[in-house]
């Protein structure tokens, strides 16, 4: 009996290890970092870790929505470059909130357009988001003649210079995104549509549930969330250009994985994407601690990303 | 050489913190026809997927033909001739028979041999006593002849033992009755069968021994024909049952449904039928009639394109599965796993998905109100599950059906629709579900009920509607509610 039980605990423990590779290994190599770089635990770069990723943290909360919900978003970086030159250009203009306004609206619109391929035409999320990708990136091109352009807007300035101890404005924002979109997914009716969606379509439409408009609601929630990613990233740098935020996809879709949400959708939650979030930007910041040079580190967030999506499909055979 | 082809001895498995197996011994004599026979999770298809290399045991060993095997794979389990076929197809659809019966195998190195490939499928579906089209795309065929190309499958590896998991649960009675003599066949070729099944009547005509599980543990061993049915059922749930069938108490009242002249596309045509309140309606037919396309035009799943639907009186317009709902119709669908429960869900989501407005407060849901609802159907309908939060993966396809059910009764569907209510459950869950249905009968609901079996058709329905070709052919009552009369309806 009693060997019995430890051979339990071991397959339990196996499971556990498999479950959490990616996180185990990575919380190892934030570890090492702390005690062989010094400067990596300073003040001034935790907190321009945490100032960083929050920006793009914003958009992966959203994208572990919809992958939730059984669906990818590949425009996710188009979005966001045209939301940051489309604000920038109103800000010339008029005031920053009713260009941000404006701007998340058109960021809505967006997500809408993904949304309704996807629901009514049943296009598959992958080619439709695929296509908006294309076309909003080529939007951002047109309207800023492929050229990065500049504001001088004194608001801007003046919000961008929000500093509480080195800490901007961006993490309060991403932590209120997270509040919201944590409740709406665990506490309402929409939230629980949209687990339901995902984990099998069939059963929720015939349940009575509205799929179509769980489908689309993801999708406008991501849509709003790139384009709120790129106004943060304007309080930053007071520019846009249709060349920004092009590995913010993959940059989002590895976060929600590591999180813990399965890219067969209906398991996970955006509570989780939090742990993915904070590992990835770690992990790049420690790459330039290091010295890794820009073009490698896009090699290694790839790597990462199949890593992580093999893993899930590791534990997912497993789980069978 | 020892009489028995096949020896499990003190056969233990557990899956974290389950022992799905414990000290299981299984013996089978060479050549014979075997039937395992339990309840869900019982632990029958854990011990052929040990066999099979599916699984691997925590302890125990497995002799053939008297020598010890170590089975760590599909493919050494295969190799040692012991095939199963599984109660879902291992098919793909979209290759041809003789492509699905050496899948992986096509005999020339890089290139595939398609001559050979051909004879030698045409030969094996020969040996059963068919003859057909080894070209034909395996989507095409019907749900027998896909049988039949699993069994061909199962011989091209020169199986000895072919585990069969409940084969019949999805064929015809008149589907059952060409599959039998190609058991049989199979048996005069020396083949062992190992025969998985619910049903009683199949066991007493087609089997030589029996082996009985509970709890994943063994609870008899006989040869059939010395054991009376009775004693089996005790031996599978752990009691006797008095009645397969629960009696009516329920004189149907007014008409609560009525449709008109109903059809879809070329599935349905001029379908005409009334329900009356606190009625079971039949409806019995072969695997192909229209059954399910009609239940579900009604609920909304796949719209009807004609005719009418008059719900108390009035007519509704029911274009998805959403007016259904709102019209309170439910469907509880034939197939649970793919169309009736969100695994990746718990037994209390899974119960209230089908109205999350009356547990929320506000925009916000109330999980102890969810759990509530959850707890007043596991009660009522006895369903066992060690927690409300249990993942609704990991209970058996009883209690699952049970949950499938709790939906429709929570979200409060005045007429249930329900498919293949007792497909692949076992005999103590099956007469809880038909308990359920007379008790939700007198509370005044009223029930169609969809059954490819006879006998459960027979002993539930009121009145017994047979479809044929997407029409309804007859009607049948009272005394004319026999198998014949039936059947007779149903094959023309």
């Amino acid at each position: 009996m009693n060997k019995n039980r430890s051979t339990l605990r071991k397959s339990e423990l196996q499971f556990f290890f498999l479950e959490n590779a990616v996180i185990i290994v990575l919380t190892a190599f934030v570890v090492f970092m702390v005690f062989y770089r010094p400067s990596f635990r300073s003040w001034a770069n935790l907190t321009t870790i945490i100032n960083d990723c929050c920006m793009y943290g914003i958009t992966a909360l959203a994208m572990t929505a919809v992958i939730i919900c059984g669906e990818i978003d590949l425009s996710v970086s188009s979005i966001y470059a045209w939301s940051t030159c489309l604000f920038v250009i109103l800000c010339n203009s008029m005031n920053i909130f009713s260009a941000a306004v404006i701007t998340l609206l058109v960021g809505a619109v967006w997500g809408l357009f993904n949304g309704m391929l996807v629901a009514f035409l049943r296009m598959p999320a992958f080619v439709a988001t695929l296509g908006t990708m294309y076309t909003a990136k080529g939007l951002a091109y047109y309207i800023t003649e492929e050229k990065p352009i500049n504001t001088g807007n004194p608001m801007l300035a003046t919000i961008g210079k929000i500093n509480i101890a080195n800490i901007s404005l961006v993490p309060i924002v991403f932590l209120i995104v997270l509040a919201v979109l944590y409740c709406i997914m665990r506490y309402t009716k929409v939230g629980r549509n949209v687990y339901a969606t995902g984990g099998n379509y069939e059963v929720a439409r015939l349940s009575g549930i509205n799929v179509k408009l769980s489908k689309i609601i993801v999708f406008v929630f991501t849509g709003i969330c790139s384009a709120l990613s790129g106004i943060m990233y304007c309080t930053r740098v007071y520019s846009g250009a249709a060349t920004y935020g092009s590995d913010l996809t993959t940059w989002c879709v590895a976060a929600a994985v590591i999180g813990g949400t399965s890219m067969s959708g209906g398991y996970g939650g955006v509570h989780r994407t939090i742990i993915g979030i904070l590992l990835m930007a770690i992990l790049f910041n420690a790459l330039t601690l290091l010295g890794v040079d820009g073009s490698m580190q896009r090699f290694i967030r790839g790597l990462v990303l199949v890593v992580v999506i093999m893993f899930d499909a590791i534990s997912k055979a497993k789980k069978r | 050489m020892s009489d028995y082809i096949l020896e499990m001895k003190h056969v233990r498995k557990e899956f974290p913190g389950v022992v799905a197996l414990d000290d299981v011994s299984f013996s089978v004599k060479r050549g014979v026809i075997h039937a395992l026979i339990g309840e869900n999770g019982a632990g029958k298809s854990t011990l052929m997927k040990v066999l099979n290399g599916v699984y691997p045991a925590t302890s125990g060993e497995i002799f053939l033909n008297g020598q010890q095997l170590d089975i760590s794979g599909v493919k050494q389990a295969q190799a040692a001739g012991i095939s199963i076929i599984y109660q879902e197809f291992n098919l793909i659809n979209t290759l041809s028979v003789a492509e699905n019966i050496f899948l992986g195998r096509y005999n020339g190195k890089q290139t595939v041999h398609w001559k050979a490939l051909r004879e030698k499928a045409k030969a094996l579906i020969a040996s059963l006593g068919f003859d057909f089209d080894v070209d034909k795309l395996v989507g095409r065929l019907s749900t027998a002849e896909k049988q039949l190309v699993e069994i061909a499958k199962a011989l091209s590896f020169d199986a000895q033992i072919i585990v069969m998991d409940e084969p019949t649960s999805s064929l015809t009675e008149k589907e059952v009755d060409m599959f039998f003599p190609i058991i049989e066949r199979l048996k005069a070729q020396g083949i062992t069968v190992i025969y998985i099944s619910h049903k009683l009547d199949e066991i007493y005509r087609l089997c030589d021994d029996v082996t009985i599980m509970r709890d994943g543990k063994v609870t008899g061993n006989s040869t059939v024909k010395d054991i009376s049915r009775d004693e089996i059922i005790e031996k599978m749930v752990g009691r006797s049952l008095d009645m397969e069938y629960p009696k009516r108490t329920v004189t149907p009242g007014d008409v609560i449904l009525e449709v008109k002249d109903l059809g879809r596309r070329q599935q349905l045509k001029g379908i005409s039928f009334q329900l009356h309140k606190g009625e079971i309606l039949g409806f019995a037919g072969l695997v192909g009639a229209g059954r399910t396309e009609l239940a579900e035009a009604i609920f909304g799943a796949d719209p009807a394109d004609r005719g009418q639907i008059i719900l108390n009186g009035k007519p509704v317009s029911i274009r998805s599965a959403l007016d259904g709902k709102k019209n309170s119709i439910g469907l509880v669908t034939e197939d649970r796993k793919e169309t009736g429960l969100v695994l990746a869900m718990d037994v209390t989501e899974n119960t209230t998905i089908t109205d999350l407005k009356s547990v929320s407060s506000g925009i916000l849901l109330n999980r102890k109100a969810e759990e509530k609802v959850a707890q007043k159907y596991v009660d009522q309908l006895n369903t066992k599950t060690p927690s409300l939060h249990q993942k609704i993966s990991n209970l058996s396809g009883g209690n699952q059906q049970k949950v499938a059910l709790s939906k429709w009764l929570y979200s409060n569907s005045d007429i249930l629709i329900l498919d293949e209510p007792t497909r692949g459950i076992d005999v103590g869950a099956k007469y809880d579900i038909y308990c359920l249905m007379n008790e939700l009968t007198e509370q005044g609901k009223s029930i169609i009920m969809i059954s490819s079996e006879l006998p459960e058709v027979l002993g539930m329905s009121d009145r017994v509607l047979v479809m044929h070709g997407g029409t309804i052919k007859g009607e049948l009552a009272g005394r004319d509610m026999t198998a014949e009369k039936v059947m007779k309806l149903a094959i023309d």
